[in-house]
């Protein structure tokens, strides 16, 4: 096919064309119909189509995705140890209050049994109350061991702290 | 997505993710997101302006604009694809009108699509997205087969398979110069089959 020349404005409005093509609006004299024309081709060619990842971009525009969330965890990060001390410090109050209220409804301990006398010993004293002088170093022996007895009692039940 | 976008159920679930998103639910904000950014996209944005940087930032102003009302906002009983639909060709419009500053190429073909379409106004089914996106595929290559065989071939290179200029100039041996004019030719004979193969495909399917 022989081409025809063109005229001084055909080659203007094709130079201007051309370069709206490629983006540039900023001639004058673009001819709109070819490139209404050329727009129909590009949408043909799939171009009229929004891609995804531009429509992701352009909603991450009008409306970002709250930076809050990561923000929010950041905010929340100090309940972590807070809430701990807290669990903490209501263990040791619950803790506490049960120690001062066993103490209070613990039943009081109980006397220690004293060893009971043994009878020679009682009847050593019923005769030394008489005035015999041979019961009375007996009286003082079994006296002795007695008080034993009682002391040995008495450290067991309170032993002696250290 | 329901075919009908006034569907009861899908009202009741517009209605609940819009209660959750007032609280400021993202999630909720989120799914109705994910329920219209596409379709509003696709077949509201991109056809009239041509350009996907310009349609994302039309969209992410539609959005926005229903994050900034949505405490305002009411459920009148329809969904509300049809307040972003709106919102969102005001957007569509206002980047029109900002294309001097950002310097971007803007060009709507909405209405070399309008007669595929059911309406701009409708989110359509997946499946009706897909016939449509089907019967349009079918038209272009139609129309291509109608036009000379070199320009078929440029366009195909060029707007297809997205081939770069140079690449392009290359396999049709020719300048880069020479190439810019046949790459105006081309669509200009395009778009005049295109009209063509409309009205045929009109004629045929009613």
């Amino acid at each position: 096919m022989n081409e025809r020349e063109p005229d001084e404005r055909e080659r203007r409005e094709a130079e201007a064309l051309a370069r709206a093509l490629e983006g540039d609006g900023t001639a004058e004299d673009i001819p709109q119909d070819t490139l209404q024309a050329a727009a129909l081709l590009r949408r043909t060619a799939g171009e009229g189509d929004l891609p995804a990842d531009r429509r992701r971009a352009i909603l991450e525009q009008i409306a970002p995705e709250p930076a809050d969330r990561p923000a929010r965890r950041g905010r929340l990060r100090w309940l972590v140890p807070a809430g701990t001390a807290v669990v903490l410090a209501l263990v040791v109050a619950v803790w506490g209050f049960g120690q001062l209220t066993s103490r209070k409804v613990a039943p009081a301990p109980e006397p220690v049994r004293l060893p009971s006398p043994a009878l020679e010993l009682l009847a050593s004293q019923a005769r030394a109350a008489s005035g015999s002088s041979r019961d009375l170093a007996f009286l003082g022996e079994s006296m002795r061991s007695y008080r034993r007895t009682l002391y040995d009692a008495l450290a067991e039940r309170y032993p002696e702290r250290s | 997505m329901p075919e009908d976008p006034n569907n009861p159920a899908r009202m009741r679930w517009e209605r609940r993710q819009l209660r959750k998103a007032r609280r400021g639910d993202r999630r909720a904000f989120a799914a109705l997101y994910e329920a219209y950014a596409g379709p509003l996209y696709s077949r509201v944005l991109y056809p009239r302006l041509g350009n996907a940087a310009a349609a994302e930032d039309a969209l992410a102003e539609t959005f926005q604009a229903l994050l900034e009302d949505l405490q305002r906002f009411e459920h009148r009983g329809v969904s509300i694809w049809f307040w972003l639909a709106r919102v969102a060709r005001n957007k569509a419009l206002d980047q029109h009108r900002r294309r001097q500053s950002t310097g971007r190429a803007l060009a709507s073909f909405q209405e070399l699509v309008t007669p595929l379409q059911d309406g701009p106004e409708n989110p359509a089914s997946t499946l009706e997205q897909g016939e449509e996106g089907e019967r349009m595929r079918r038209l272009v290559h139609e129309t291509l087969d109608r036009i000379n065989p070199r320009y078929r071939q440029v366009l195909e290179l060029r707007f297809l398979r997205g081939e770069p200029r140079a690449a392009c100039a290359a396999a049709m041996e020719v300048k880069l110069g020479t190439l810019d004019v046949l790459v105006l030719r081309a669509l200009r004979a395009f778009r005049k089959q295109w009209s063509t193969a409309i009205a045929g495909d009109e004629e045929n399917t009613s």
